[in-house]
């Protein structure tokens, strides 16, 4: 046989076995084509771009300026007993949150607590009565979670999004519990919050 | 019945190995034709283009492309079987994106909706003193369900204006089951059903809140991140307001530093952690079983079982 022949029935066969395959590799590539292009979404970046870290570090200084205020009421007199774990609890949250965003930040040495803030309330967490204590306290919450909502509307990276987050919604209980503890027993009073927010320009 | 008696199906066994013996004679019969060096060419040719031959190696193409491409992909509906099965039914190509998210949200505000409808003005499942409370989260629930609404809408999606199916079917209806009894599963109404329903409604304002804190970290824009987050953290203070009610004050203010051994039914904390938790919690209801045993129910945060994909439809 000579191998012009030979080459001629192979290639014959080889046809004959791509015929039969045709349908299946078909498929096989529609099933690898790319979906349809217009679910594609661009994600957003997981870490905080450079606005984000001024609006961040603008944050934990809120955060720091809480710790202070707290120390102050915690060295007072207003705080009964059986209440100090609550306050302890909450000054040490705001702590966390600060060292947070600290590490979030990559800043290793701690920033000053805005000034501003603790001027401002200062006196009012230096009283002698636990529910004005406690109604400035609420206060201060309320303001913190409006900074922070106000900043999550602006954030662009996720993790920086993410904890802001993950503190606000206990600062929101925070200061639902320090109302309580100021004597109010209205829900508005317990539910609503009409704080302004802290800008890093308003201080 | 059989179609076949054994003597009819013996034959067909030996017609079946009788025809494969000389399928499989005749093949080696060309192998060796082809590939032997002491055939002539004329020989390798007859081989090949033999009638019976070239018949034998059509068909060995043929078998082996068939099993190469029974090996492959396909579209067909299922796999080779034997017997009747259902036709398989694919599920619909969707992946969570800010429609959905949105829309498990307002999905949630209704199924938190459909609990509190069902306890105010109830005073036998919710206690006289948390009624108003109860209004007022419902009302609130109502605002939020129509803010999720407005933003499904602006994103060109469907709002949704139904309870959450999963959670409804997997969570609310047993719990509801529990509280009040139910027959058709034998379940006993619960020995407490004050303590148990304000219980429920604290762990639907806490799971409120734990996903709309997650969602910050899921949904792509900003605005929608606040207005998402602005709804968790009312949501968290209905929670806080429930824990005061439920565990009394100071002592559910927050966890005690060294909380011991965890009691059958979990404490409620107003301020349950120093940052907003994302890993469910626990809720107990219901009478205890016969041993006295009560099994705590998971109330986690939704996952892609529980989204409300914009291919569903509501059944509300």
């Amino acid at each position: 046989m000579d191998g012009g022949l030979r080459r001629r029935l192979i290639g014959a066969g080889m046809l004959g076995l791509a015929g039969a395959l045709l349908p299946s590799l078909a498929s096989q590539a529609g099933a690898s084509a790319p979906p349809d292009e217009s679910t594609t979404t661009t994600a957003p970046p997981r870490r905080p771009t450079t606005d984000d870290a001024a609006m961040l570090a603008f944050g934990r200084e809120v955060e720091l300026a809480a710790v202070s205020l707290y120390d102050t009421a915690l060295r007072g007199d207003a705080i009964p007993e059986e209440l100090r774990p609550t306050f302890q609890f909450i000054r040490q949250s705001h702590l966390s949150y600060g060292q947070s965003l600290g590490a979030l930040l990559g800043q290793p040495a701690p920033p000053a607590p805005l000034a501003s803030l603790v001027e401002e309330y200062r006196s009012a967490f230096e009283v002698s009565d636990i529910e004005e204590l406690a109604a400035a306290g609420a206060t201060l919450e309320n303001i913190a979670v409006a900074t922070h909502t106000e900043m999550l509307g602006e954030l662009v990276g996720i993790n920086g999004a993410t904890l802001i987050a993950s503190i606000l919604v206990i600062e929101s209980r925070n200061a639902a519990v320090l109302t309580n503890i100021a004597g109010g027993a209205d829900l508005d009073a317990l539910l609503l919050n009409d704080a302004e927010p802290l800008t890093a320009e308003k201080g | 019945m059989n179609d076949l008696n054994n003597a009819e199906l013996r034959r067909a066994l030996r017609d079946m190995g009788a025809t494969a013996q000389s399928d499989h004679r005749a093949m080696r019969t060309s192998l060796r034709a082809l590939f032997d060096s002491d055939a002539t060419a004329d020989q390798r040719r007859a081989a090949l283009v033999g009638r019976r031959r070239f018949l034998t190696i059509g068909g060995l193409s043929v078998a082996t492309a068939t099993v190469i491409a029974a090996c492959g992909g396909t579209d067909s509906p299922g796999a080779a079987r034997v017997g009747l099965a259902p036709t398989r039914t694919d599920l619909p190509d969707a992946s969570p994106n800010d429609i959905v998210y949105l829309r498990t949200a307002s999905s949630i505000e209704y199924s938190a909706i459909a609990v509190y409808d069902l306890v105010i003005g109830n005073t036998d499942l919710l206690a006289a003193e948390l009624q108003d409370a109860a209004k007022r989260f419902r009302d609130d629930h109502v605002e939020h369900a129509t803010i999720f609404e407005d933003l499904t809408k602006d994103l060109g999606g469907e709002a949704w204006t139904c309870g959450n199916p999963r959670i409804d079917r997997f969570l609310v209806a047993p719990v509801i089951g529990m509280i009040v009894g139910d027959e058709a599963t034998d379940t006993p109404p619960s020995d407490d059903p004050q303590r148990d329903t304000a219980a429920f409604a604290h762990a639907l304002e806490n799971l409120a809140g734990e996903t709309y804190q997650m969602f910050v970290g899921l949904l792509s824009e900003p605005a929608l991140r606040k207005t998402t987050i602005q709804v968790g953290a009312a949501e968290v203070r209905h929670a806080a307001i429930l824990a005061m009610a439920i565990t009394g004050t100071p002592e559910g203010y927050v966890p005690p530093a060294d909380a011991g051994e965890p009691p059958v039914f979990p404490v409620a904390y107003a301020i349950p952690s120093q940052f907003g938790s994302l890993s469910g919690q626990q809720l107990v209801v219901g009478a205890a079983d016969e041993l006295g045993v009560r099994r705590p129910i998971s109330v986690d945060t939704p996952s892609n079982n529980t989204f409300v994909f914009e291919y569903m439809t509501p059944e509300c």
